[in-house]
């Protein structure tokens, strides 16, 4: 099971993250994503990348800069980054 | 007196660079070309022709079609950032010259990129309503084969050449306005010029400004006038790609009225939205929002509204 974060409004956990790859991904079934899998060799592009961020920011309030995208790369690697 | 949109010219190069030819270069796929970024060829303006001249041919294709000639145009609003040589003298004073407009008849470049048409089209209505102008042209000619950069994956396979020119006057058919206008200056860095003279694009950046800003334009637009989104027949978005596009159709909740024609001609940055509405506006449409947006970063939405 994903890593918790706490935030007043929204808590992310894997599940949300999954939840978010299903609604932009077109054609991915996210629960057959583990924490683990690196999103670009599992068909997720730049561009859906760059959406499925977005959409996290957005959901639990944070902001991920661009210098910090390359630790992103996962669900599990997403929570790592937000929890520290 | 009230002006608004009475036609729309358009011009396109012949020539074409196809998108299909650098799969190899540029390591993607047919449907990365094909879903994502939407363009399959970019028109290209051949050696030797210039902005004025792509924008030379779009009014006389307006010219053609509509019963509106040279000796009648009061006003031309060019749209550039991609002036001939370095911009002075302006390119709507060349092409003034190249289409032997009237002595009388006021002409200046506008510097707005891919937000240009809209923002064009409050200029010159303002314009033409304050000063008792009856013809003028809004033109848009913006080719970024000039400052593209071959081998930049982010910017190679988008943006094409092409030019249009929108006839102004009044008993429109389209009546324009409200607008909603904005910009983000303290991301104008998401889209420059490199010292090498080539453009430079943060396309996350980018991407997250559109997907963010352009809805909340929308309901802005909305709200002021007191109608819904069921009340709009069409969305012409600017064609930055299928993928913002698409992805502006899935935020807004209104995919099926979000048009994506760009895929034999790319993204024309100021010329992209007349082209969409040339392209897709149907005789049975009332109401349409069109939007651009991007350098700046700038975006100008508004409303035209069929006039019965």
């Amino acid at each position: 099971m994903g890593h918790l974060y706490f935030r007043e409004e929204n808590v992310m956990d894997s599940n949300g993250i999954r939840e978010i790859i299903d609604d932009i991904v077109i054609g991915m079934d996210a629960s057959s994503i583990s924490d683990t899998d690196i999103f670009n060799e599992i068909g997720i592009d730049s561009l859906d990348f760059a959406n499925i961020l977005l959409e996290i920011e957005e959901r639990y309030g944070v902001s991920i800069p661009n210098d910090d995208v390359e630790e992103c790369g996962s669900i599990q690697q997403i929570l790592d980054y937000i929890s520290k | 007196m009230t002006i608004g949109i009475k036609g729309i010219g358009v011009y396109l190069p012949l020539d074409h660079i196809s998108n299909y030819d650098q799969i190899d270069a540029f390591d993607i796929s047919e449907e990365f070309i094909n879903e994502k970024i939407g363009m399959q060829q970019l028109a290209k303006m051949p050696e030797g022709v210039d902005t004025s001249d792509l924008a030379k041919e779009a009014v006389l294709d307006l010219f053609n079609a509509y019963s509106v000639s040279a000796d009648q145009i009061e006003c031309l609003v060019l749209v550039t950032q991609n002036p001939d040589g370095n911009g002075l003298p302006h390119t709507s004073a060349i092409l003034h010259n190249k289409l032997s407009l009237q002595e009388s008849c006021v002409v200046f470049d506008v510097s707005l990129g891919c937000s240009g048409y809209v923002h064009g089209l409050s200029i010159i209505k303002s314009f033409m309503e304050a000063h008792g102008m009856t013809n003028g042209l809004l033109v848009t000619s913006d080719p970024y084969s000039k400052i593209l950069d071959p081998l930049d994956r982010d910017t190679a396979m988008l943006f094409g050449d092409g030019a249009t020119a929108t006839w102004l006057g009044t008993a429109p058919q389209w009546e324009i306005g409200p607008f909603d206008f904005g910009t983000l200056s303290d991301q104008y860095e998401a889209l420059t010029i490199k010292p090498d003279g080539k453009l430079k694009m943060n396309g996350r950046a980018i991407f997250n400004f559109a997907a963010t800003q352009v809805p909340k334009s929308v309901n802005r637009l909305l709200d002021k006038t007191g109608l819904s989104f069921s009340d709009i027949d069409l969305f012409a978005m600017h064609q930055g790609s299928r993928y913002i596009v698409d992805t502006l159709a899935r935020r807004m909740k209104v995919e099926g009225k979000v048009p994506f024609m760009a895929s034999r001609y790319g993204n024309t940055v100021p010329s992209s939205v007349p082209m969409l509405l040339k392209d897709c506006v149907t005789n049975d449409a009332r109401r349409v929002i069109i939007s651009g947006f991007g350098v700046g970063l700038a975006w100008a939405t508004c409303i035209l509204e069929r006039r019965t």
